[in-house]
């Protein structure tokens, strides 16, 4: 269990750090006039990381369902050649 | 079915559920490779697909665009895969591809004449 755990807390780390990376990127241009956020900034970062973790989400389902597809398949395969699904 | 907006669920679990948990290294080191593929794909798709910050929600484009995203990254890392293997492969049996090996002669050294 604990396995588990570590690895869901190496995950989030990544993501985590994926995501800053990804709305700096996106949302902070390279010119630095002061060294606070502006407000403009500051409202797209709080979009961009409420629209990175719905991704992260979508992506997670689609790959949940192809993986499952994948699995369905094999199994059909190696039950005895390609049965087709009724 | 609740409804609430992404920005304001703290509690929303992200992570995909597994279809078993890992319980040794073998499958510990599977499930950290999909658990490193997937954060990439989210990264690049994320990156590729979404543009719009004026609205906290996805637009039905940029969702579109998410599903053939992931579509086509799992494709092509499935194609690199083979090819790869097969690359391996021709190298392994010394095929036309495989570069020449050059081997270290034991006991041949000879003093170097300046």
């Amino acid at each position: 269990m604990k396995l588990v755990q570590d690895l869901e807390i190496e995950m989030m780390t990544d993501m985590y750090a994926r995501l800053t990376n990804a709305c700096h990127k996106k949302c902070v241009p390279p010119k630095y006039r002061e060294p606070d956020l502006q407000k403009g900034e500051s409202v797209c970062i709080d979009r961009c990381v409420a629209k990175y973790l719905d991704v992260h989400e979508k992506i997670g389902k689609k790959l949940t369902e192809i993986s499952m597809r994948d699995q369905d398949f094999q199994q059909r395969v190696g039950a005895g050649g390609l049965a087709t699904p009724s | 079915m609740e409804e609430s907006s992404p920005s304001s669920s703290p509690n929303r679990s992200t992570t995909p559920t597994p279809p078993t948990l890992p319980v040794n290294e073998d499958q510990v080191a599977t499930f950290r490779s999909f658990f490193q593929t997937y954060n990439r794909i989210s990264e690049y798709c994320f990156r590729t697909c979404v543009w719009d910050f004026g609205t906290p929600s996805l637009r039905a484009r940029e969702e579109r665009c998410l599903n053939r995203c992931t579509s086509h990254y799992l494709q092509m890392t499935k194609e690199i895969g083979h090819v790869f293997a097969e690359g391996q492969t021709n190298l392994m049996l010394g095929g036309a591809a495989a570069p020449p090996v050059v081997e270290p002669v034991l006991g041949s050294e000879t003093t170097s004449v300046a």
